[in-house]
């Protein structure tokens, strides 16, 4: 279950950014993020355990993301990740510039535009 | 399901992870796991598989770690292992005091009354303790402190210490080997002449290592040699009163005492010596203002120094620095010896027969105010242990008042130990606010207390609030916690959880009034010392300040002419003076009688047909005076007759001290004296008079003045109205303009001044005496007022049966005045412990004067009474029906 070179450089560079979309309609725990990614990716996209909560805690600390621990009757209490008001500033930033980018590389790469 | 966690947790061990944040993350990368898991079994993986597929997720055994390492929670400080109970000690802690300010908070009035009484007594407290701490417990301002050693010869007969000879004082000097410095000083009052112009200025003279034993360092100039004969050194005081503060000064001829003097430095302002002085009794204390070097060569040890070209002391004291690691101790078996040798040496009459004493200079200088101190001390003591059963009774009617929430806590859980905590909590919050106001009412009250205090002693003035004062206030704050959080914790401890939920309000139980009862006996009890000592104390004054019969200085005045200055070095010249005042003053129309009073010396006097071993005769206190001196000063013959102009030379008066003490079987009157210098017939026998209004009489013998073998300053006494004041005060002045007159005031404001200590001492305990029998009463009426309050229901039921409102009354009062009484018969026989106490401080009454004692008891019974009849007479006042209806 090896991930494709390409797509790691890939995913490394977006990862925030992939983040940051998944939490903006909601809060989300780690699992569900973990899910939500694969799917939403139709599976060639996976993080593991070892690399989402790092990143989710270095989002936190930058401020972006606040994690919140919260209980629910007969479960087990769970941390759920949401955006701050600085980490909607900073998703619509990023997405603008993502945006331009595979704009620009669409431009390229489209053999129609050549 | 597997457990992760000892997996994750070894791969976050290389972090520096708090180990709260370190558990939450374990927990949530293990439920990610556990997620993880349950996913891959419903795909249908087996166990096995679904645990090494989750596990494989975490990636190499570094991973978690290397992508941790980065984030700022993985570089957190390593914490000690924190001690459980101390952790939950500390959460109690923070809950317990926010509930406290909570409480306070709510009930302000009950918060303020408590607050304000404890500032109060803790405040007094605080102020008390900053001079106690300037006064006694402040090292002296000089090198090495606690080796300074004051050395002084006694006097066993009159049992005081007296002056030292600069010759034994050479002597020891240099034949000791356990002092490491010694100074010699005297002081005197001379007259400084600057430009012309005269002032009178206390000048000490020194010898010895007195700059190194007092560490000074001049701001200007220099400190002279001890060989310099000629150099004067100004105190601060004196560089800005005479020179303006001018530094060109230095260099600068100066006269004192009529010798040329040369100014060669200035002291800081911050220097004083307050080693004691030589002062003649009426004299002010007052700082050094000039330092000259004492005259130089050896006397005999024994005697006075003579110095007939200089200004100079008669006799010296002696401070030295034991060397490091002598004792006081072996310092006086050293110079028991030599003074022993130099006696054999250099025989000395019988009436200077002294011992010698060697003692910490702190103590000697700390003697006078030590006694004064503590007793006020004590006595501030007593008015915060009254404030604190004030407290005490507050907490308690709020304790009771609170049972049914103390007893739900208890329902829920919480153990008594967590209840009393809860109640110390709350006390020592208490006590610390007040704790902090107390600091404002010792800023307050301290200047106030050193405005009063009569010891212008060391470090008096400079009185500060320092560290060892606040932590001082800080104790006194959490004891007064302590012993009044001790009521309501013990009413706690008592609470009936079945009875306090089940019933309806909250009932006083027998023992919470019982408690308040004896809290109320222990007030009163203390107050009842209080002013049983403030009472006698006012007693002795009272006593202090009716002069004896045969004795009424009111219109007379006093006043010292110094005498000094190279004019006045005869004797004749001395006589010049005094007989020109004399008759000058005589001759002035507006004056009733003037006389002056010169040298006194103590000696043995010889008495013809004086029963008694005539080897040795008596010694008393011979005064040189001039025949109008008593009169002039209000003293009355009780027998005989004053000098007339024409045997005046040759009469004596004695006082009846002396005829009781001297002659117990027979009439002075006739008889001739004798001894030393002395000679003539004892012609009138007058009342017993002291120049201090608290000060023993003794035997005294009036002499001639002129017959003196020395005159030195001499007080001139001066009968007339006020009016005529100015008058005769330049009459004197004009006589000698290098003479200027000082110490101008009436006989009865010196005689005022002397018992200044003890007028202190009442002014004080008067102050807390009142305030603590004000606290003690307002507690009283509290008390009453909160029990009847709470027995409402009862009250109204029996008067609702047919009790007179008259019986309810009086069963009130008699309730509460029981434990009044017991407070009373209690603080009684704590007068006898504390009256032994204060035995020093009183004047011609006994510590346990049974009239101040029964006027007390019975006032404070009175007032108690009053106390105890207003709120229970307002209990009976009620409405039955209006109270069984509040219920």
């Amino acid at each position: 279950m090896s991930t494709p070179p390409l797509d790691r450089e890939l995913k490394k560079g977006s990862a925030e950014l992939i983040i940051l979309s998944i939490l903006e309609t909601r809060s989300r725990h780690g699992y569900e993020i973990c899910k939500l990614i694969e799917q939403r990716s139709h599976g060639s996209m996976k993080f593991h355990v070892a690399s989402l909560y790092p990143l989710l805690y270095r989002l936190e600390e930058r401020g972006w993301l606040q994690g919140k621990w919260v209980e629910k009757a007969g479960e087990r209490r769970r941390r759920f990740y949401s955006l701050t008001a600085q980490g909607r500033r900073v998703l619509a930033s990023q997405r603008d510039t993502w945006k331009a980018f595979v704009r620009a590389m669409d431009l390229i790469t489209d053999p129609d535009n050549a | 399901m597997p457990d992760w966690r000892p997996d994750i947790a070894s791969r976050l061990g290389g972090l520096r992870l708090d180990p709260a944040r370190e558990a939450e993350i374990i927990d949530e990368l293990s439920q990610h796991l556990d997620l993880r898991y349950d996913e891959l079994l419903s795909e249908g993986a087996t166990a096995d598989e679904a645990f090494r597929t989750a596990i494989s997720e975490l990636r190499d055994a570094q991973a978690l770690a290397t992508a941790m390492r980065p984030l700022r929670q993985s570089r957190v400080r390593p914490r000690e292992p924190r001690d459980p109970r101390l952790a939950r000690l500390t959460a109690y802690l923070i809950q317990d005091g926010t509930f406290a300010l909570r409480q306070l908070v709510r009930s302000p009035l009950v918060a303020a009354v408590a607050i304000l009484t404890l500032a109060i007594g803790i405040g007094l407290n605080t102020a008390v303790f900053t001079l106690v701490n300037a006064v006694l417990l402040r090292p002296l301002p000089y090198p090495h402190p606690e080796r300074l050693a004051w050395i002084a010869p006694y006097d066993e007969l009159h049992k005081q210490q007296v002056f030292a000879s600069r010759g034994d004082y050479l002597v020891w000097k240099q034949q000791t080997h356990v002092f490491e410095k010694m100074a010699a000083y005297g002081t005197r009052d001379f007259n400084l002449m600057v430009g012309g112009e005269p002032s009178q200025e206390r000048i000490a003279s020194i010898g010895g290592d007195f700059w190194e034993i007092t560490g000074a360092q001049p701001i200007l100039g220099r400190l002279p040699a001890e060989d310099d004969q000629q150099g004067v050194v100004l105190s601060y005081g004196l560089f800005q009163r005479r020179f303006a503060g001018l530094p060109a000064i230095i260099g600068q001829g100066v006269e004192i005492g009529g010798s040329a003097f040369t100014v060669v430095g200035v002291l800081p302002a911050s220097f004083r010596v307050t080693f004691p002085q030589q002062t003649a009794p009426g004299d002010e204390l007052r700082d050094l203002d000039a330092f000259i070097s004492l005259p130089h060569g050896q006397q005999r040890p024994g005697s006075e120094i003579k110095s007939p070209n200089r200004p100079a002391p008669y006799w010296v004291r002696v401070v030295a620095r034991l060397a490091p690691g002598i004792p006081a101790s072996r310092a006086l078996l050293e110079m028991q010896t030599l003074h022993a040798q130099l006696k054999r040496d250099y025989p000395r009459p019988p009436a200077l027969q002294t011992s010698i004493r060697v003692e910490p200079l702190h103590d000697r200088l700390t003697d006078g105010a030590r006694f004064s101190l503590v007793v006020l001390q004590g006595a501030v003591g007593f008015v915060l242990l009254i404030a604190v059963a004030n407290v005490a009774n507050l907490l308690l009617a709020q304790a009771s008042l609170r049972t049914r929430e103390t007893a739900v806590r208890a329902a829920l859980g919480a153990g008594r130990g967590r209840l009393m905590l809860q109640f110390l909590v709350e006390s020592v919050v208490l006590a610390l606010i007040a704790g902090t106001a107390a600091v404002v009412v010792a800023y307050t009250a301290v200047p106030l207390l050193v405005s009063l205090a009569p010891f212008s002693l060391t470090g008096i003035a400079d009185i500060t609030v320092d560290a060892r004062v606040l932590a001082f206030t800080f104790c006194i704050s959490i004891v007064t916690a302590v012993l009044f959080a001790w009521a309501p914790v013990f009413e706690t401890s008592r609470v009936s959880l079945l009875s306090t939920l089940g019933g309806t309000t909250p009932a006083a139980t027998a023992g919470s009034v019982r408690t308040q009862g004896l809290l109320i006996s222990f007030e009163v009890a203390l107050a009842v010392v209080l002013l049983t000592g403030a009472g006698l104390m006012i007693k002795s004054l009272w006593h202090l300040q009716m002069y004896p019969e045969g004795f009424s200085p009111r219109g007379t005045y006093t006043m010292r002419v110094p005498l000094s200055g190279p004019r006045y070095e005869d004797l004749g010249q001395k006589h010049a003076y005094v007989n020109e005042l004399l008759q000058r003053l005589e001759n002035a129309p507006e004056v009733e009688d003037a006389g002056i009073a010169s040298v006194t010396y103590n000696i043995p006097v010889e008495v013809s047909g004086r029963r008694g071993n005539a080897d040795s005769p008596p010694v008393v206190a011979v005064r040189m005076v001039s025949p109008a001196y008593l009169r002039a000063m209000g003293v009355s013959l009780v027998r005989g007759r004053w000098p007339t102009a024409a045997d005046a030379h040759e009469s004596v008066v004695v006082n009846e001290t002396f005829a009781r003490s001297v002659i117990p079987d027979g009439d002075p009157i006739g008889r001739a004296i004798g001894g030393s210098f002395l000679s003539g017939t004892i012609v009138g026998i007058a009342h017993d008079f002291a120049s201090t209004l608290d000060g023993e009489a003794r035997a005294e013998l009036y002499y001639p003045w002129n017959r003196s073998p020395a005159t030195q300053s001499v007080v001139v006494a001066v009968r007339m109205s006020e009016s005529d004041v100015p008058v005769v005060r330049r009459l004197v002045e004009s006589i000698d303009r290098t003479q200027p007159v000082y110490r101008f005031q009436t006989l009865e404001q010196s005689l005022s001044e002397s018992i200044a200590p003890r007028r202190f001492n009442m002014l004080v305990l008067e102050l807390y005496a009142g305030a603590a029998a004000i606290l003690a009463l307002v507690g009283t009426f509290g008390v009453v007022a909160r029990s009847v309050s709470r027995r409402t229901r009862e009250t109204a039921v029996r008067i609702a049966v047919g009790a007179r409102p008259a019986t309810v009354v009086s069963m009130i009062v008699r309730e509460a005045m029981t434990y009044v009484l017991f407070g009373i018969g209690v603080g009684v026989a704590g007068t006898f412990g504390a009256g032994r106490l204060m035995s020093g401080m009183l004047y011609g009454v006994e510590p346990h004067d049974p009239p101040t004692i029964l006027v007390i008891a019975a006032g404070l019974a009175v007032a108690a009474l009053v106390a105890c009849y207003l709120p229970a007479a307002k209990a009976a006042g009620v409405d039955p029906v209006i109270a069984l209806r509040q219920e």
